[in-house]
């Protein structure tokens, strides 16, 4: 770059400076910067110590700002002589309006967006789906050890629950066959309807039940034991003669009819949901099952039912012609109980919008607690409902003992749920000691429907699921009845987006698998694997996956394959294929010792009919590859030649599945096979390569850089028939502007890179770096940074160099939003290139200047942040006067008011500073230094690290070119930055406190210390002794020790403490060096053992302790014992962090002694009458054995008892 | 700077003692799993309430384990007792079967300090 170049970059340098400091004015109260007073000025006095800022005192005793709306001293008294008195609006309404209160709080969507913790609202549709399943009633525990108190009633057996899960499939047949019917037809006719759907529906809608809701399975027709089957058959009781009258009745049947109509209207309110509630079919409105009007007069009457004397009289008589028909011979009416016909309704189970004035309307007003559980957090109107018993005010002394348990259950509930963390403790501690007496039934029957509530939030969740799970602990066997019901609420969890949640659930269902074992997990699971719904399938399978990994594969396999090999319903196989997959993902390479098995159990799924089964078949296998690389390949054996074959006659998604299973396994094979079966495939990739799919598009990408990063295939092979293919079709614009395929397509550009070579690739991507498009663009850069980074530039020729580096500039140069993506590149190929970039260097550089003067802060800092990744190079090409240059520059630049920019500014100073050394640095250190002080006081976490670094380099390595007095200030400034948030800035700023001490001599950076010792903040403090410590440990012990001895008389306990924590860094620190200095500090230490205030001793002991670790075998045993004795009392200390600090050292002084002698301290309290006694010393015995068993074998009491004689160790030769 | 054996320790150690009061039951329960544990890897380790017979079985067999895994020293009591290195050994290891006798019934007083050594 020419001389003339760099001075016009100078001038508007020097320009954008003058107007920057021409509206710094405008700039005082933006918090984002540092103020004024902290930047050095370039005129200014830098030495505020001799010459006194004048301009802070030239405001002194003015306002410097308006008061804001806060202070309202200007409205608090009239004291002016007005006549009129003066009005104005209140401070409240001035308020009201300046914040708009009442405006923005009582928002109506503030609980609904992403913050609300509802868990419904962040559920996609699928997984709100979860609401369609009910809690089914108890199962019967087959397997119970007692089986005589589990008696028949006791819950629903398998076969009755297969055998309904038999009708919900017949009905969905049918309902299927009704829709697909109506499609075709639209005049399809009602009386075409099946006669059982009419009832069936009825009972379906009108479960009842009042803690659990109903499961349809329950509502068999022909039992007529729950409340719903009334409702049935009065629907069929009133559906079956107005059928009737359709066709083949006489008119006055119409009477019928005209009810039917009648009640569509002045129907009793009750009803109305009950009749129309979860009609998934639509069905003609004649056909939905209703109940005649009741009166409240007409008690006596049976509702629903037309007495023979009523059809008398209603219909014609045989004198008219007509004739009463006999019953059929085996028919039976059916009769229910019509008391539960008015049954109230029950919120459905379907989805149900939440109607805020229904609670209300059961006649009690919302309290705003529940008595007798105390302050709770929250309590939200849903809560009611559940709770909302307790407040019913009875007498507890008239209660059951069962009654008693739910309201104590219901308690405790509350308190876990809302209450606050100390309530929630104690009652979780008392529903987990006491699940047993209350008993599985109760306790599940509370938890579960809480856990369906809609309003539900991710905490309460949590806090159930965690009661759950203690129970299941206490519960054991005693769940069995209540695995589906748990199982229902719980599966929902297994696909919740929050990764926590997932592993919640799967450690429920593991533990519920294991309390109840294997049997009742698949005949509880079992009649689910072929639901009509594909979401409960869905579920079903991974919850079975966590039950194969709770229980082990290879006791699920033999289940297992005979789902897998299901006749009867496509819907098993599909689940039990999906269970496999899930075990895969689950398990990892956990699956390996039963690879085989579980590959011949989906093997024959491959050629199924059901395409659906093709695909996830041959997921599955991916899946079972995946998890099993880079073993395993000896169990796909079989299924290769299927899965090739099948590759061929596949078509769309099914394809895709295939693909992808070859991609998999491909990877398996050793080099041969991997090569034979990989043409094999090319064949169809290379035809789906131009595929408009997506799916299929990512897919296929993931199969080539699969098939490239095996051994087998050949650089040649993917040259000669993959390469031009490749690029035709995926690299082109669109590409890049999906951030999928995006992504995959560098991916799978740099695993073919590492076949081809860094030039095939670069040659035909290089001339994409000056597209148009500019993420086309940034795809090309990441994917050469990729290649080149991985494999370097050695094979790149000139000609390719040149447009490489010509089409990164530009690039670099057209970016719109700077990315990083592109400056990684940009440095990555200059790395890489080396110093063959010597040519391009002042191009480079002058594109950097210019880029560094930009109006745009974010092209400033990256093109700081360029200079920082490219000074290595520049130092190899032996650019030093262009670097000087720089240099200069970015030194102007540290005015910079962006603290973004200001750190990557800094940073590049500091690339520089570090290849070209302190004394070749331009500008020189002695100007560098002073003008860095005042940035050490940005509170910038990037501004800090940066500056930080750079002053600590410059301490580390050239501190004699600036004066002691100049370092003594950087010190003062250092102490601030002990208390940075960040790690690594305190770190930092404590190995600088070493530097600097060891080039000025530690006597007045350890005053400094020391007096910062005193101040309030524990963090500052605790870095101060950090510090000190480091000191000692650069200018050797003897240099720090007497100052901060002396230092301990001070008599106040925050310097006292320092000084011993200092103490302890330091002997942490010196180590062995510790050995010449034990006996002086051990009066200190004695005097801080034996001080009344407990963390006193505790840092004393973490003295005692690094001490004695640093004198292990070193002879200072007397001393040790000294301070053992010092500490042994303070044994029975309680508070953790004392009793640690006190245990730690007794531990270490044991390392240093050897354990006989301490071990002859803990004899006595192993066996003492006290509890209290014995406990720590049973601790310490447990820690020596932990570390030495071995070594305390000589040292056990000789016990004199004829049962203790250990005759070996007497032996003497 | 809690070393881990004392951290682990540490979760181990029951809280109070003895317990009648409802609400430490589950931490004792998690103590008590944290000493299983404990216990499961080293089976010399003891608690409070460890009885001295448990103890003394422990000592006795680290003692013989101990010479048993020195060579040296399974030679030097060879060479004194005047026996092949193996039969030492076998010896030693058989040793190992209640060393201090059969655990003690429930009705004797297994809980007093039994020990007289300090």
């Amino acid at each position: 770059m020419s001389d003339a170049d760099f001075n016009v970059v100078i001038k508007r340098q020097q320009e954008r400076n003058a107007a920057a400091s021409g509206k710094k004015g405008s700039r005082a109260h933006d918090v984002t910067q540092r103020s004024d007073s902290t930047r050095q000025n370039l005129t200014d006095n830098a030495d505020s110590d001799l010459y006194e800022k004048d301009e802070a005192e030239k405001f002194a005793g003015y306002h410097t700002s308006l008061p804001m709306a806060d202070e309202d001293d200007d409205v608090a008294e009239d004291t002016t002589r007005r006549l009129v008195g003066q009005y104005t609006a209140s401070r409240e309404m001035i308020d009201e309006f300046a914040r708009g209160d009442h405006v923005e709080e009582e928002d109506v969507l503030a609980g609904k967006g992403e913050k609300s913790g509802r868990i419904i609202d962040r559920e996609t549709d699928y997984q709100k789906r979860r609401f369609d399943r009910v809690l089914t009633p108890t199962r019967a525990d087959p397997f119970a050890a007692n089986h005589q108190d589990s008696g028949p009633e006791s819950g629903n057996t398998y076969r009755e629950i297969m055998q309904s899960q038999e009708l919900d499939r017949e009905e969905e047949r049918i309902r299927r066959a009704i829709l697909a019917k109506k499609d075709g037809e639209h005049d399809a006719d009602v009386e075409m309807r099946p006669a059982l759907q009419g009832p069936d529906k009825g009972s379906e809608e009108g479960s009842t039940e009042v803690v659990t809701t109903e499961r349809k399975r329950k509502q068999r027709w022909d039992v007529s034991s729950t409340p719903s089957e009334s409702q049935a058959d009065a629907g069929r009781g009133a559906a079956v003669p107005s059928k009737r009258s359709r066709w083949d009745e006489t008119p006055s049947a119409g009477v019928g009819a005209a009810e039917t109509q009648r009640s569509r209207w002045d129907q009793a309110p009750s009803a109305t949901p009950m009749a129309s509630q979860g009609l998934a079919t639509p069905l003609p409105v004649s056909s939905i099952p209703v109940l005649p009007p009741t009166f409240g007069t007409d008690v006596g009457r049976s509702l629903g039912f037309i007495s023979d004397e009523e059809l008398d009289l209603l219909l014609p008589g045989e004198d008219q012609g007509y004739r009463i028909l006999e019953f059929p011979p085996g028919f039976v009416q059916i009769r229910a109980p019509n008391h539960r016909v008015a049954a109230p309704p029950v919120p459905a189970t379907g989805f149900m919008m939440q109607d805020p004035e229904q609670t209300r309307l059961g006649g009690q007003p919302m309290s705003a607690e529940i008595s007798g559980v105390g302050d709770l957090q929250f309590l939200k109107p849903e809560d009611m409902n559940y709770f909302g018993k307790l407040n019913d005010g009875a007498d507890e002394t008239s209660m059951s003992v069962d009654e008693l348990k739910e309201r104590k259950i219901m308690k405790l509930l509350l308190k876990i749920k809302n209450g606050t963390p100390p309530m929630r403790k104690t009652a979780l501690r008392q529903i987990t000691d006491n699940a047993r007496q209350f008993g599985a039934g109760p306790l599940f029957a509370q938890i579960l429907p809480l856990l369906m509530e809609k309003t539900l939030e991710e905490q309460e969740r949590h806090l159930l699921v965690k009661v759950i799970d203690r129970i299941l602990y206490k519960l054991d066997d005693l769940v069995r009845p209540y695995v589906h019901k748990i199982l229902v609420v719980i599966e929902p969890l297994l696909i919740d987006q929050d990764y926590y949640a997932r592993v919640e659930g799967r450690e429920i269902i593991s533990n519920v698998a294991k309390a109840a074992g294997l049997a009742t997990m698949i005949s509880v699971m079992r009649p689910d694997i072929d639901n009509v719904d594909d979401y409960v399938r869905n579920t079903t399978a991974r919850a079975f996956a966590v039950v194969a990994s709770a229980l082990s594969i290879p006791a699920l396999l033999p289940f297992l394959r005979a789902v897998c090999g299901s006749k009867k319903s496509w819907h098993a196989r599909h689940t039990g294929v999906k269970i496999v997959q899930q075990i895969a993902i689950l398990m990892g390479c956990a699956v390996l010792p039963h690879l085989k098995g579980l590959v011949e159990c989906i093997s024959p799924n491959l050629n199924d009919d059901q395409t659906k089964v093709r695909t996830v078949t041959s997921l599955a296998i991916a899946a079972l590859a995946e998890a099993s690389n880079p073993y395993g390949i000896e169990s796909f054996d079989e299924i290769l030649n299927p899965l090739w074959t099948g590759a061929r006659k596949q078509r769309g998604k099914g394809l895709a599945g295939f693909l992808k299973a070859v991609g998999y396994i491909i990877p398996l094979m050793d080099e041969e096979y991997a090569n034979y079966y990989t043409t094999q495939i090319m064949e169809i990739l290379l035809r789906e390569f131009s595929s408009p799919d997506e799916e299929m598009k990512k897919v296929v990408l993931k199969v080539v850089s699969q098939c490239a990063a095996t051994k087998g295939v050949s650089a040649n092979y993917l040259k000669e028939h993959v390469l031009t293919d490749f690029f035709k079709n995926f690299w082109v614009r669109r590409m890049a502007l999906d951030k999928r395929n995006y992504k995959q397509v560098v991916e799978t550009t740099v695993d073919i890179g590492q076949k081809v070579g860094v030039s095939e690739i670069l040659e035909r991507v290089v001339d994409n770096l000056k597209d148009e498009s500019e993420p086309y663009r940034k795809m090309t850069v990441e994917t050469i940074e990729k290649i080149v980074t991985s494999l370097g530039a050695a094979d790149i020729d000139e000609r390719l160099e040149e447009r490489l580096i010509d089409g990164v500039l530009y690039a670099f140069q057209e970016q719109t939003v700077e990315e990083i993506v592109i400056l990684n590149g940009f440095g990555s190929v200059v790395n890489a290139l080396g110093d063959r970039c010597a040519p391009f260097l002042p191009q480079i550089t002058s594109t950097i200047l210019w880029r560094l003067n930009n109006k745009s802060p974010t092209v400033r800092q990256q093109a700081a942040d360029l200079i920082s990744r490219i000074a290595m190079v520049m130092k190899q090409c032996g650019e030093d006067e262009l670097m000087g240059k720089l240099g200069i520059v970015l030194y102007e630049y540290l005015g910079e008011e962006y603290p973004e920019v200001l750190g990557s500014i800094l940073g590049a100073l500091r690339s520089i500073v570090t290849v070209v050394g302190i004394a070749q640095m331009q500008p020189p250190i002695r100007d560098l230094l002073p003008r860095l002080t005042p940035i050490l006081r940005n509170r910038h976490e990037k501004v800090q690290e940066n500056t930080i670094d750079l002053v600590g380099r410059i301490a580390d390595r050239g501190p004699e070119s600036v004066n002691a007095r100049e370092w003594m200030r950087i010190c003062f400034e250092l102490l601030d930055m002990l208390k940075a948030h960040k790690k690594g800035i305190r770190r930092a700023a404590n190995n600088t406190f070493g530097f600097i001490a060891k080039a000025i001599g530690p006597q007045d950076v350890l005053a400094t210390l020391l007096s910062n010792l005193r101040v309030q903040e524990r963090q500052s403090r605790v870095n101060t002794a950090v510090a000190i410590g480091i000191v000692a440990e650069t200018c050797a012990p003897f240099t720090v020790l007497p100052a901060l001895m002396n230092e301990y008389r001070v008599p106040e306990l925050n310097v006292q403490n320092g000084v011993l924590k200092a103490l302890s860094f330091l002997f942490e620190y010196i180590g062995e060096m510790g050995k010449d200095y034990v006996y002086a500090v051990t009066p200190l230490l004695e005097d801080a053992l034996i001080d009344r205030d407990q963390v006193h001793r505790q840092t004393a002991a973490a003295v005692v302790k690094h001490i004695a670790l640093g004198v292990v075998g070193l002879g200072c045993e007397d001393a040790m014992v000294h301070l053992l004795n010092l500490l042994y009392p303070n044994l029975f200390e309680t508070s953790p962090h004392v009793i640690d600090r006190i245990i730690e050292a007794i531990e270490a002084i044991r390392m240093a002694v050897g354990p006989g002698l301490v071990l002859n301290y803990i004899w006595a309290g192993l066996f003492h009458p006290a509890r209290k006694v014995r406990t720590p010393y049973w601790r310490l015995y447990n820690d020596a054995y932990i570390q030495g068993a071995d070594s305390m074998v000589p040292y056990y009491p000789n016990l004199d008892e004829n049962t203790v004689e250990r005759t070996e160790l007497a032996i003497m030769l | 700077m809690v070393s881990p054996s004392t951290f682990l320790y540490w979760l181990t150690l029951p809280r109070t003692f003895p317990a009648p009061d409802i609400s430490f039951q589950a931490d004792k329960l998690r103590n008590q799993q944290e000493l299983d544990r404990l216990q499961a890897k080293f089976l010399g380790t003891g608690h409070p309430d460890t009885s001295s017979w448990e103890w003394t079985t422990n000592l006795q067999r680290d003692t013989y384990s101990s010479v048993v895994g020195h060579r040296p020293m399974l030679a030097y009591i060879a060479v004194a007792e005047n026996e092949p290195i193996s039969k030492v050994r076998a010896a030693l290891i058989r040793k190992m079967v209640q060393p201090s006798g059969p655990p003690p019934g429930p009705d004797d007083d297994v809980d007093l300090p039994r020990e007289r050594n300090a």
